[in-house]
């Protein structure tokens, strides 16, 4: 069986067809056979019985006429020549006779017919020695006694050979039937042969047309049934196998079916896993693989949509000194450093909703059901703390930390929109307040916001308008006390809004990237002016403008400056830009490039709030600065604080080592002057000697206050004990 | 697994099993007949000289062997033969019966009693039977059967039908041989006219000494017209073939004759009938079928074998010809039969008593 399914279906067929032709051979050689047989039965049965039956009865019948003539020889005796003529006859009978059984003799005799042959010649032949005896009496006209001899010893013998001829004749007979029955049972057994053969035949027939039909149409079938599940959609068809233990086409055909069903199986499964990929991209950042912006806005519709939903809270968590890291260090840095912070993130934050990570240094938390503000505060410190613990990336640590704002929901707003934007005015608020540290949303701070707004609003138009103006506050050199430069300081006389603080609207300039508007502007008005100043015949004076970290990182800034210089015709010489310490920390081949060709066109740099952001002596050593700003922050609590006393003294010494000019800023009280005299600063600014100024005021400042400036720079010496 | 189904709902594989079944069952009723038994029973049937066409005693042997070849048909394969005139060819008859092999060799005359005896013993595969005559000592396991008649009794019978029947006072008797089977007749002829009338004369008359005397008709007649001339005027005739002498002479008397054997009111001509009194019914046919029927079944034996009254062997004829004549003596004849089936009455065997013939020996 396993042979005949392994079996080539064309052989399988052959064989099929072979097997057929065998039994039809069989059937017909049986016949064959039988049918000479038979007919050799019937030659044999010819030749060897019907002709000798057929000599035996002529024997008989001739004997009978031989009697018959005998009698009527011997009882009428009529003349001679009827009686020669009746002998003649007889003797020809008698001849007829023996010639017979010649011919009977000349077949194959068995034992029994031979003996009986002989018994029969012999009675013939007594036979006839008696009738030749009566013939002899009768022509020896003794009539009666011829008559009477042939009656008492001839007749006999006829009647036995009759007797002889009779058994010989029905031996033959009975040898025929016999061999007539063993035709009729070999006629019998071949018909049952045939019979027996055409039945297998049919059977076999039957049978291997039926184990053939299955052979083939089983495996069909079922991958019939198995392709049309596929193609109505039930795609679970895949999964199943088709029987295939043939080793046949069909059973290949089933092979190949199930490697294709398997194949697109794990294809069908490859696209349900790429599906979920994709879908899973599509609401996942891919780099901290937490929720995107998409997902959150999602799940915070579907909460919304959510009747049941009573509290809500949204965190917004922004990253401080994050963009710092990231322009310092590099973006693989940045971004390994936001892998860790969403990693805390959701490790202190198990019972948060949502973690989404907006884009930058954003991210949100839902928070759903908080019991009270409590717990969001305590989420909140939590996040600040695991956030202000030291990341350790590739062997540096670094510190950051974190601004939360709070929206609640339903609370601060109630759709998706209002709440996101209250959590970040929060947290802008909490930045605002100090960094490292959360804040509620609340009412005002929409007011903010929407001040803020207006304010922007109004910024875009304020060049245009002409509200912008610049004041000047003066520099002065501790060793002459005399003016010797100024920086100059934007102001923005709002005719609604009156005077608005720069720390107010310069972050939404940087943010909306008016700064480079309102910088050029700057920079042009205060060369103008003191190009202005110098032609007026007052003393030449060097203007010191900040410069913002997007104004500097514009590629065309050297040749912006040297543009404006141009065009305002100042000498370089008396414009100095002032740059912050976070410009150096980017960028350094192309920062180094841009001010070396700022420092190529003459101008002066200087580094604005030393000592407020991640200093670096490499900065002083690498980069071509002239001056040195030191904060006011360090100036502000001498002399009340030593440590701040020394590292001011450290810094102007540093800077004069590295024959930089030190300015100190923000200085107020004569006590400050004083250490920084003491200490050997070079220039001092601050309101103990002006603030801010505007052109007319500080060209009267110039033209009558020269003196007041050094009278009071007089007095703090002599106060302060120095000569 | 879900089965396979025919459209019409039916499993596959039963649908399949049916028609081969069907198909099983049709090629079998072609099947041609098996041929016969072959062994059929070969049955030869020897007559004596003349045997043939006796009207009675050969006759009804060969009726009883037709009998049984209707009845059993190609179970039974009948040859007959014949006694040649010319001389005594017994021997080699039977001796050609047991070479051919032939299974029941019927021996119709008691002729054939002493060439059994001589060549039974050289065929033990074929039986011999011998009708009427008498082998001493066979054994019941041996090839040689005798079947013999209570003759006897049927004549005892018809003795006393005659004596009833008898005005004269004289009744005759004819045999054919004068030996122990028709002294038989004799006896029991006599004794029955006897137990009727004791006083009654029977003359006795043989027409030989041998065979030949029962293919003598004119011989028989002869002696029947002496006895109807001397006054009997029934005769019983026991002679075989020869006894159609008798009925002629009966006819020509206008006397009444018992024939013997077969019932011969059946056979004579129709001028005849009147003077058959009765016939002394032998059933010889009986015998013979009873005998072929044993063999056939097996159950043959050697030995003797002797039908009397009891067993419907012998008895008298009651035909529409002689009803008028039998008819009144007929409970006087069944009382008797019973009583010699109930051996009240015994019948003797063997003649007692001297002959009296017609011709006054």
């Amino acid at each position: 069986m396993k042979l005949l399914r392994d079996m080539k279906m064309a052989y399988k067929l052959v064989s099929f067809f072979l097997l057929m032709a065998l039994l039809l051979g069989g059937v017909g050689s049986v016949g064959y056979y039988t049918s000479q047989e038979i007919s050799g039965n019937m030659q044999v049965m010819y030749h060897e019985r019907i002709v000798p039956m057929h000599l035996m009865d002529t024997c008989r019948s001739q004997i009978h006429e031989v009697e018959a003539l005998s009698m009527q020889l011997l009882l009428a005796p009529v003349n001679q020549s009827d009686e020669n003529n009746l002998m003649l006859r007889a003797s020809e009978r008698l001849t007829v006779i023996d010639n017979l059984l010649h011919t009977f003799e000349e077949r194959p005799l068995d034992n029994q017919e031979r003996i009986w042959l002989d018994q029969l010649r012999q009675e013939l032949a007594s036979y006839q020695e008696e009738r030749a005896q009566a013939l002899a009496l009768l022509t020896a006209g003794r009539h009666q006694e011829a008559f009477e001899h042939y009656q008492n010893y001839g007749a006999v013998h006829l009647d036995n050979a009759d007797a002889l001829l009779r058994v010989l004749s029905d031996h033959v007979t009975g040898v025929a039937a016999i061999q007539s029955r063993q035709g009729e049972q070999t006629a019998f057994l071949s018909a049952v042969t045939i019979i027996a053969i055409s039945s297998l035949a049919v059977l076999l027939a039957l049978l291997s047309g039926m184990s053939l039909n299955r052979l083939i149409t089983k495996p069909l079938k079922s991958m019939l049934t198995e392709v049309e599940k596929v193609a109505a959609g039930d795609l679970s068809g895949l999964e199943s196998q088709v029987p295939a233990k043939t080793k046949d086409e069909i059973g290949k055909l089933a092979i190949g079916f199930n490697q294709m069903a398997r194949s697109l199986n794990e294809y069908l499964k490859q696209l349900e896993a790429k599906n979920r990929e994709i879908h899973y991209q599509a609401y996942h950042d891919s780099l901290t693989e937490l929720a995107n912006r998409r997902k959150f806005q999602d799940r915070l519709q579907d909460l919304l949509k959510n009747e049941a939903l009573r509290v809500m809270a949204i965190l917004f968590i922004d990253l401080d000194r994050f963009k710092d890291i990231n322009d310092t260090m590099g973006h693989s840095t940045g971004d390994m450093l936001l892998k860790a912070v969403a990693r805390r993130l959701i490790h202190c934050l198990p019972g948060a909703d949502t973690v989404a990570r907006l884009g930058g240094d954003e991210f949100t938390v839902i928070l759903v059901e908080p019991r009270d503000n409590c717990v969001i505060e305590k989420v909140c410190e939590s996040v600040m703390q695991s956030i202000a613990h030291p990341f350790v990336l590739k062997g540096h640590e670094y510190y950051i930390a974190a601004s939360i704002g709070i929206s609640l929901y339903p609370v601060d707003g109630d759709n998706a929109e209002t709440l996101v934007r209250a959590a970040d005015t929060a947290m802008y608020q909490a930045k605002q307040k100090g960094r490292n540290n959360y804040q509620f949303f609340t009412s005002c701070m929409h007011d903010a916001i929407a001040n803020r707004l207006t304010l922007e609003k109004y910024l875009r138009k304020a060049v245009e308008l002409n509200e912008m103006e610049l004041f000047y506050q003066p520099k002065v050199c501790l060793e002459t006390g005399r003016i010797m430069g100024m920086e100059a300081l934007l102001r923005w006389n709002h005719p609604k809004l009156k005077l608005i603080s720069p720390t107010e609207f310069i972050p939404i300039a940087e943010e909306t990237g008016m700064i480079l508007a309102l910088g050029e502007w700057a920079l042009v008005e205060a060369c103008r002016q003191t190009k202005s100043w110098q032609e007026a015949g007052l003393p030449f004076l060097r203007v010191a403008v900040n410069l913002s970290p997007n104004q500097f990182h514009q590629p065309d800034l050297p040749e912006q400056i040297r543009w404006i210089l141009e065009d305002t015709g100042l000498d370089p010489q008396w414009l100095e830009l002032e740059i912050t310490e976070n410009i150096l920390m980017d960028k350094t081949a192309d920062t180094l490039n841009t001010l070396q060709q700022l420092k190529s066109i003459g101008v002066c740099i200087s580094l604005d709030d030393f000592g407020t952001g991640y200093s670096s002596f490499s900065y002083l050593k690498g980069f071509p600065i002239d001056c040195l700003k030191i904060d006011r922050t360090f100036i502000q609590d001498i002399p009340r604080s030593p440590k701040d006393a020394n590292i001011a003294s450290a810094m102007i010494r540093l800077a004069r080592n590295l024959n930089m000019i030190v300015v100190a800023e923000g200085v107020e009280t004569k006590e400050q002057l004083a250490f920084l005299q003491n200490h050997q600063c070079h220039v001092a600014q601050g309101y103990i000697f002006s603030e801010p100024l505007s052109v007319s005021a500080f060209e009267n400042l110039i033209e009558k206050g020269r003196y007041r400036l050094v009278k009071a720079l007089k007095e703090e010496g002599q106060k302060g004990g120095y000569s | 697994m879900k089965r396979e189904h025919t459209r019409t709902g039916w499993p596959m594989g039963w649908v399949m099993i049916v028609l081969n079944m069907g198909l099983l069952i049709f090629l079998t009723g072609c099947l041609p007949q098996a041929p016969v038994n072959p062994s059929s029973l070969k049955v030869t049937l020897l007559h004596d000289p003349g045997g043939r066409g006796d009207r009675a005693f050969n006759d009804m042997a060969s009726n009883g062997a037709d009998w049984a070849k209707t009845e059993f048909g190609d179970r039974v394969n009948l040859q007959t033969y014949a006694v040649s005139n010319g001389g005594d060819n017994r021997e080699l008859l039977l001796k050609l019966q047991g070479e051919s092999k032939t299974n029941l060799v019927i021996c119709a005359s008691y002729t054939f009693a002493k060439p059994v005896q001589e060549v039974a013993k050289d065929f033990p595969e074929t039986t011999f039977v011998v009708i009427d005559g008498y082998i001493p000592d066979l054994p019941d396991d041996g090839n040689i059967l005798c079947l013999r008649f209570r003759e006897q009794e049927g004549s005892y019978l018809v003795g006393a039908a005659a004596a009833i029947q008898s005005t004269t006072g004289k009744v005759g008797f004819i045999g054919g041989a004068d030996n122990d089977v028709i002294q038989k007749f004799e006896a029991g002829f006599v004794a029955g006219a006897h137990a009727i009338d004791p006083a009654i004369t029977v003359l006795i008359d043989y027409i030989g000494p041998d065979v030949k005397a029962f293919q003598n008709p004119n011989r028989a007649e002869e002696l029947a017209l002496h006895q109807y001339d001397f006054g009997a005027d029934v005769i019983y005739t026991a002679a075989g073939g020869s006894g159609a002498g008798v009925i002629k002479a009966a006819e020509a008397r206008k006397k009444l004759v018992i024939g013997v054997d077969s019932d011969q009111s059946l056979m004579v001509s129709p001028g005849q009938r009147p003077y058959i009194l009765t016939s002394m019914i032998k059933r010889v046919d009986l015998g013979v079928y009873e005998i072929i029927k044993a063999a056939l079944q097996g159950e043959l034996k050697g030995g003797y074998m002797e039908l009397g009254l009891t067993e419907n062997g012998v008895g008298y004829a009651v035909n529409e010809y002689n009803q008028a004549m039998v008819g009144p003596m007929n409970r006087r004849l069944e009382a008797i039969q019973n009583d010699i089936v109930s051996e009240s009455i015994q019948v003797p065997d063997e003649p007692t008593g001297l002959r009296r013939s017609a011709r006054g020996i």
